[in-house]
């Protein structure tokens, strides 16, 4: 059976038993979240691919204790959550701190987009980096482990180690927020 | 828990899919106010835009850079390897290649080329020259016996191995 098709319990199963291809799997699986949530916390770069790369050593060291009823991707991001949050202090700026401009602007669309087309997703990819830089890098992760990773409440509240009634709290002021200065962007 | 609030998580819950049965029926119902459909459209727009500025994958290269550091990366291809196996063996039949076609086809391509230099053509060089030697003493005695024209075919490659 071929390593994609695994389900996540034969994947912690071989993993368990040591086995590099079912490593590689795990890697190539969960290596694009990661980065993501470290990218939202730090910015896109170095800092966020190091924090990424602290976070699979964790997760290889550590991997004796996982609990097989709890989700692998929460699990995951908790401690990729926690190797981003312990590089804080040495990482972008704010105003820097959410996703590259170039990624922020390729919004998807089917189309293929035009120079103008392309030129405003840029902006507005600038304009949403800017936003999120102002929130606190705690409610960065939890943005984007809700709705870019589609994670419930209850499991980011694992991954990230608050209350599920804090973590619907402060996503709600962080939506608050961004309502407020994304305004004319959401569309008046 | 303000009324704001309230519809906000309203919202959340149904765009979720956990809100159901009748709940999800009244939240329906209250569309027809403007109010709760303009902050629903909000919350869709601020969920495709906090989805859509991400990446799908991670840089390229950090993968293999993790397999690398947990020392589960995967062995090189074998190809590589199986090309440089059995070298005497691939040059000496590179060598008949040549003494059957001609000059260039032992060594126009493939592995036999490689081995035009450095110390394992030597080696394949030191075993091909008694076949060498005796496929040009056979080539010379046809020379001699056969007529001009039969040998123009074979011409070409006689004189490029110093017999024509």
């Amino acid at each position: 059976m071929a390593s994609g098709s695994w389900s996540e319990g034969e994947l912690v199963r071989r993993c368990r038993e040591g086995r590099p291809e079912a490593w590689r799997e795990m890697i190539r699986r969960f290596t694009p979240l990661a980065y993501r949530l470290s990218a939202r916390m730090l910015g896109a770069g170095a800092e966020a691919e190091d924090a990424v790369q602290e976070a699979f050593a964790s997760v290889h060291r550590s991997f004796g204790t996982f609990d097989d009823q709890r989700s692998l991707a929460a699990w995951i991001s908790s401690i990729a959550y926690h190797a981003a949050l312990r590089r804080v202090g040495r990482a972008a700026r704010p105003g820097r701190a959410g996703a590259d401009p170039e990624a922020a602007g390729e919004l998807r669309d089917e189309a293929e987009p035009g120079p103008e087309q392309r030129a405003a997703a840029r902006e507005a990819g600038a304009i949403l980096d800017e936003a999120l830089g102002r929130l606190a890098v705690q409610d960065r992760a939890l943005l984007a482990l809700r709705y870019r990773e589609g994670l419930s409440d209850s499991e980011v509240a694992e991954a990230v180690g608050m209350p599920v009634g804090t973590v619907k709290t402060r996503l709600f002021r962080a939506r608050e927020k961004l309502r407020e200065w994304l305004g004319p962007a959401l569309g008046e | 828990m303000d009324a704001r609030q309230e519809l906000d998580e309203r919202i959340e819950a149904y765009l979720d899919g956990t809100l159901e049965g009748e709940e999800a029926r009244r939240f329906e119902r209250d569309l027809v106010q403007p109010e709760v459909t303009a902050a629903l459209r909000e919350a869709l727009l601020l969920r495709e835009i906090l989805r859509s500025t991400l990446p799908d994958e991670a840089p390229a290269g950090l993968a293999g850079r993790i397999e690398r550091e947990l020392g589960v990366a995967a062995p090189p291809a074998r190809e590589a390897a199986r090309g440089s196996r059995f070298p005497v063996a691939r040059a000496a039949l590179g060598g008949a290649a040549w003494a059957w076609r001609g000059p260039l086809a032992g060594f126009s391509a493939g592995p036999a080329a490689e081995l035009t230099a450095g110390p394992l053509a030597e080696t394949a060089a030191e075993g091909l020259r008694p076949i060498g030697r005796a496929m040009r003493a056979g080539a010379a005695r046809v020379m001699r016996r056969a007529p001009l024209g039969k040998v123009s075919r074979w011409g070409g490659w006689l004189r490029a191995i110093g017999l024509g």
